[in-house]
């Protein structure tokens, strides 16, 4: 399978998404350092009321921000080759490990939130669209569209308020207990985090889902395949699904690679300290470093993930295959 | 007795612009090894009489009358009897053979399925399958199997598709548009293959085609604006039409001028009251705008419905 | 816990030796006195019959008493369980006890470079510590430092240090204090500017430190103690730290977060929680309690749930909207540390039409400070100059209390009378060629904490449009941009630090020095000239003269408006620790160690 989508193509791919990768590190680099504001000024004023105006220009001459803006980005360019991404102003620590850690945990509520949603998004959406205008469809459709029409924010909210506060069953946020107090393991830690977010991401799935399954069942070779008298589950698994899935499947992938920057409100809800919360809080301290190496880390994460549905794709689309044949 | 007998039938939609009468009060027979040719326009209804009989229609549209094959009303039947009808006993060749083919399969695969669907054990479906194939024109059964259906032309397709409507030796085959957006050496190839798989069976030939039509069938049926207005053997058809519209027909035939009938056929909304052809029909009286004609029978079983033929 | 084994333990303490001479005594004195037996209450330190917080030898035998009655025998019903009187007895010998779990938002709190580089002390006091320490009252708290004086010009400040051990073991000595300074300078850490003025440290002896500065400095040791205040590192360890920017202190084994504080690090979870224990070495009283972990809740209303249903202990700075949800809610209370933030409306001197001090005058007498301070909730209104009566104690100018009354009437005669403006028949004011006055207000900067700018600008624009005629219009920018309008707007709103208030030294911000203007474009020769002198002034009576002279100008050319304070609202459990209103801390937050040093454990569910 793999010989048969041929080397060229993931090369091409590979390159392309190499090309993204470098044009989206020079905006981002341009685009921070035209922001208003710079991280000596802020925190000598959160200290007091005046920015020394030598304290600022000595901090910038240390880090090397008073360079000329080409020499700037070279510098940062031949860094990221090198492997050394800085170090953060707020943490003092390299920007690399501190990501690498951050990102650990926020893939600890992402992978399985991913599967589930993913799994329950397509499940419920295929469903729904296979038994369009039944009961069942009407009341996933509703439902969801509530589930989608409340800020995650709220949800976590809910579920914190339920299962934390009244009942008392689930520990209150983070991913450990304080140590002396009752020990809760890193599952019932990560379920109220995981359950919200996956809350928040099926419905997502599921429209496209349902809309996916929905025209495909408009296919004629649908009809054709009743017209044969296949029995019906035949025709869903061995027809319908297939054909369906795969339009919905890079939406996926962009949709799990999108839900890694936009786990803020979940994880400053539920203390969890992974990427999302590092993103604000350097986002709020200008910490230039930190603010590159986040956005070269997303960055990577949505072309892995698109180069990844890209790879996926002639696996299971032989139009596809025969396309990059061709070429 | 007649294979099938189509008594009455009305396909109505409802829609927000409302009820599309699609098909209205047809009648029609079909003797086994028949051949009958269905005519109309597009949006004609003849599409959907196929997809009615065979139950294929979307949950919302609304069947009334009969369609009895081999005395059995299709209308009553359950859902498991229906499976154990289609493709066994009625097999449709579906409109548009390039997507009527699973795009993620390959041509094999699909025809081991329904070769397996009509009850050869895997062994014999492998083996039954350069056969089938080569009964549809392959020469090299093996590398269209290996193919995909985006890799094959619309000719294959159509090919294919007969073949797989044939992998069960249907007793009626519903042919809808085969020869629908082919070049004429492919239509005529198509023709001819029709006429060579349905030597011993009966075939429902839905085109806007009158002369592929008129190679492969006994009689002809026109269809518009959703009820029969003529309905006769072949020869009386062609020499002496009796409708307007069939008239109109041939003489929008390439051989016979090409003069295409002026105007569009009505919306299956609003249907005009009388005839509703009458807007388009050059020989049009006062009658036809005020009174909805019956199908009158001219002899010799030939129908027609028009107030000419009183 | 077993009875019998408990109170063996009590017994074989050798301290209550002398507690038992007094049984007898105390015998017959306790059945003549049963008010001294008090129930123990939810928020009364066990055995503190009293209510003086504190458990005396006195109460701590009754109680035992009460208790041996009881198991011995069999009278009535002890006034103190077993655990309740382990309690007393932990709070009588100061024994450390519990725990307490305060909410951190933002993970940097965790984190030492904050110390070194950014709040300083008081923050994070509860490891490290200065030297000395501000407090309310205008005097100063002793750290490490026992004593301290300055030569006559100010210009050498001797330090005599405690007998203090860090927390490793290791004595803490002058070289330490040298250290910390020459430290913070050649690596360029952000607080070296604190000491911009220190020429050299030198230590004539391990416990003698003394500070040469280029400048007389009258209040050095305010200098050292806040916003931010100096800690002082050991350096035995910190010498072997090439660069401090990049230390990663989690992953420095047993060197872990060494001070000299009451508390010392015990465990830590990066980004979870940061969990300290007392320092049982500690060189001035050991804390009553045992633990202090400080959990990161980045979320205000995570942080809410999480006081009412017990995961912490105390949850300060909310504002007041959650106090007020708070109110009423079992075993929470909430108090306030007053002068937290002082707001004020400020006028950039040079432009038009600020630049005119009738102007400003006629607007001092146009603030409703009564009605701003309630719009805020829990704030004080200002009636001062600048210094706030409360932290500057007697060094505020009694003259310019209330000079400035609210009286739209002595507005407009103000108006009336100046050759630039003009007021009609309404009592509208125009310019004199019949303009409109128009204000564009920017806001977003530090007084934006809970939108009170904009809260004040509501109060005072009623006025100032329906009354006065003017046309106000404000417009909320991000701080970055704040930053950049505020020097081209004539009007902005704006707080600072309670402790920016405190002293006559703050009156420096006024000051137009050689060097450069000032905040609010200010340049009153007389003034600078008295600013001058005051920082040559080291006698205090003198300085205070000085001040006052000082306050009178700027009453008279008013650079600002004063408008109100606000203070910190802190909710606490008043079922866990008691102790945290007696105590206040100088700046906004709580954890300042004066604090924790205080709070003692009311109930045995603390820990």
């Amino acid at each position: 399978m793999v010989l048969e989508i041929g080397n060229r193509y993931i090369l091409r791919r590979f390159f392309s998404g190499l090309l993204a990768f470098l044009l989206s590190i020079t905006l981002t680099f341009f685009l921070l350092r035209s922001l208003p504001g710079d991280y000596m000024t802020d925190l000598l004023l959160e200290i007091g009321r005046y920015a020394p105006p030598e304290l600022v220009a000595s901090f910038k001459h240390e880090v090397g921000l008073d360079l000329p803006l080409p020499e700037q980005y070279l510098l940062y360019l031949t860094g990221i080759l090198k492997g050394n991404w800085g170090h953060s102003f707020e943490y003092g620590l390299p920007v690399f490990s501190l990501i690498r850690e951050k990102l650990y945990w926020t893939l600890v509520l992402l992978l399985p939130s991913s599967l589930l949603s993913a799994g329950l998004g397509m499940g419920f959406g295929a469903y729904s669209g296979w038994k369009n205008g039944s009961k069942t469809d009407a009341f996933l459709l509703h439902s969801l569209v509530f589930v989608g029409a409340v800020p995650s924010y709220c949800w976590g909210f809910a579920g914190l308020f339920i299962f934390s506060f009244r009942l008392g069953l689930l520990p209150f946020g983070g991913y450990v207990s304080l140590p002396g107090t009752e020990p809760a393991g890193l599952f019932r830690h990560a379920l109220l985090p995981v359950l919200t977010l996956t809350l928040c991401s099926v419905p997502g799935i599921y429209y496209l889902m349902r809309n996916s399954m929905l025209d495909t069942l408009g296919e004629d070779y649908i009809l054709a395949a009743r017209a044969r008298g296949f029995s019906e589950s035949r025709i869903l698994f061995q027809h319908a699904l297939p054909n369906s899935i795969l339009p919905v499947l890079t939406m996926t992938s962009l949709h799990c690679a999108h839900m890694l920057a936009g786990s803020v409100f979940i994880e400053t809800i539920f203390a969890w300290p992974g990427l999302g919360l590092l993103t604000y809080s350097a986002l709020e301290t200008h910490d230039l470093p930190l603010l590159q190496g986040i956005f070269l880390v997303d960055t990577l994460l949505i072309i892995i993930a698109n180069l990844t549905a890209d790879l996926l794709y002639p696996l299971i689309d032989p139009r596809i295959r025969s396309r990059i044949r061709g070429e | 007795m007649e294979l099938i007998e189509i008594k009455s039938l009305k396909v109505t939609f409802p829609t927000e612009a409302g009820l599309v009468r699609s098909v209205d009060c047809v009648d029609l027979q079909l003797g086994a090894r028949e051949k009958l040719g269905l005519i109309g326009e597009t949006g004609s209804g003849k599409s959907v009489l196929a997809h009615a009989t065979l139950r294929l229609l979307q949950p919302d549209a609304l069947c009334e009358g009969e369609i009895l094959y081999q005395g059995r009303n299709l209308l009553d039947c359950t859902p498991t009897e229906l499976r154990r009808l289609r493709g066994r006993e009625l097999a449709l060749i579906p409109q548009n053979p390039s997507r009527a083919l699973n795009p993620l399969q390959t041509v094999g695969k699909q025809l081991f399925e329904t070769l397996r669907q009509a009850g050869y054990s895997k062994k014999e479906a492998v083996a039954k399958m350069p056969e089938l194939l080569r009964s549809v024109g392959a020469i090299d059964p093996d590398s269209w199997a290996k193919a995909y259906p985006h890799e094959c032309s619309g000719g294959m397709c159509e090919r294919i598709v007969i073949a797989l409507s044939l992998a069960f030796s249907p007793s009626l085959l519903l042919a809808d548009e085969p020869t629908k957006g082919l070049d004429s050496l492919n239509r005529a190839r198509i023709i001819t293959l029709l006429g060579e798989v349905t030597e011993n069976r009966a075939l429902l030939f839905i085109t806007h085609d009158l002369e592929a039509a008129a190679l492969l069938c006994t009689r002809l049926a026109l269809m518009y604006a959703g009820e029969l207005v003529e309905l006769g053997d072949k020869a009386a058809v062609f020499e002496n039409p009796l409708h307007p519209y069939t008239r109109g027909l041939l003489f929008a035939l390439p051989a016979r001028g090409m003069q295409p009938i002026p105007g569009r056929s009505p919306p299956l909304t609003a249907l005009p009251d009388g005839c509703r052809f009458h807007s388009r029909c050059p020989e049009a009286i006062a009658r036809c705008r005020s009174q909805h004609p019956p199908l009158f029978d001219t002899g010799n079983g030939h129908f027609c419905r028009c107030w000419l033929y009183v | 816990m077993n009875l019998k084994s408990f109170k063996f333990r009590i017994l074989k303490e050798n301290s209550l030796q002398p507690v038992r001479s007094w049984f007898c005594l105390l015998f017959i004195l306790g059945l003549f006195l049963p008010a001294c037996i008090l129930p123990a209450g939810a928020s009364v330190i066990p055995g503190d019959s009293s209510g003086d917080t504190c458990v005396s030898d006195e109460e701590l035998a009754s109680s035992i008493l009460s208790y041996m009655e009881y198991s011995y025998l069999g009278k009535e019903e002890p006034h103190l369980s077993a655990e309740e009187l382990s309690l007393a007895a932990h709070n009588f010998r100061h024994i450390p006890y519990g725990r307490v779990v305060i909410p951190v938002s933002s993970e940097g709190d965790f984190i030492t470079p904050n110390i070194w580089y950014k709040m300083g002390v008081p923050t994070g006091s509860l490891i490290y510590e200065g030297l000395v320490t501000r407090n309310r009252d205008g005097n100063y708290d002793s750290w490490l430092a026992e004593s301290w004086n300055s030569s006559k010009d100010a210009k050498v400040w001797t330090f005599r240090l405690k007998e203090a051990k860090w927390q490793d073991g290791e004595p803490v000595s002058s070289e330490d204090v040298k250290f910390t300074h020459d430290y913070l300078k050649d690596k360029k850490l952000k607080l070296a500017f604190v000491l911009n003025s220190v020429e050299r440290v030198e230590c004539p002896d391990a416990r003698t430190a003394i500070f040469y500065l280029e400048n007389p400095d009258p209040t050095f040791p305010d200098r050292l103690s806040h916003s931010p205040g100096i800690a002082i590192f050991p350096k035995h360890i910190w010498e072997n730290v090439e660069n401090p920017a990049s230390y990663d202190e989690y992953a420095s084994g047993d060197t872990h977060f060494i001070g000299s504080g009451p508390f010392r690090y015990k465990a830590a979870e990066r980004g979870q929680y940061f969990l300290l224990e007392a320092n049982e070495a500690y060189h001035g009283d050991s804390p009553y309690v045992k633990e202090v972990a400080l959990k990161l809740i980045p979320d205000a209303s995570s942080r809410l749930f999480a006081l009412q249903s017990g995961e912490i202990d105390v949850l300060p700075e909310i504002t007041p909207v959650e106090a007020e949800k708070l109110k009423g809610k079992d075993n929470i209370k909430v108090y306030n540390i007053p002068d937290a933030t002082g707001y004020e409306i400020a006028f950039n001197c040079e432009l038009f039409p600020t630049n005119d001090p009738l102007f400003r005058q006629a607007l001092s007498h146009a603030v409703n400070r009564e009605n701003a301070s309630n719009t805020l909730g829990n704030a004080e209104p200002t009636e001062t100059v600048f210094l706030l009566p409360d932290l500057a104690h007697d060094f505020v100018n009694p003259d310019c209390i209330r000079k400035y009354d609210y009286d739209i009437e002595k507005t407009r005669a103000i108006f009336k009378a100046s050759d630039n403006f003009s007021v009609d028949s309404d009592g509208k004011v125009r310019y004199k060629n019949g303009d409109q006055i128009h204000l564009k207000i920017p806001l977003g900067g530090k007084a934006h904490m809970n939108r009170a700018d904009e809260k004040i600008l509501n109060a005072i624009k009623m006025d100032w449009e329906d009354k006065l005629g003017f046309d106000v219009e404000f417009e909320v920018v991000p701080k970055d941009i704040y930053l950049e309008e505020i020097g081209e707007s004539p009007i902005f709103i704006d707080g600072m630090p309670g402790t920016m208030h405190d002293d006559v030294e703050d009156l420096n911000n006024f000051y137009r020095s050689p060097a450069g203007s000032n905040y609010y474009h200010y340049d009153n020769p007389k003034y600078n000239r008295l600013m001058e002198e005051l920082k040559n002034t080291t006698d205090r009576d003198k300085r205070k003269e000085i001040g006052y002279r000082m306050q009178a100008v700027l009453a008279e050319d008013v650079p600002t408006i004063p408008v109100c304070s606000t203070g910190t609202l802190v909710a606490y459990r008043t079922d866990r620790f008691t102790g945290w209103e007696s105590v206040m801390p100088l700046q906004a937050g709580i954890l300042d160690k004066k604090v924790f040093l205080n709070i003692k454990p009311v109930s045995s569910q603390a820990s």
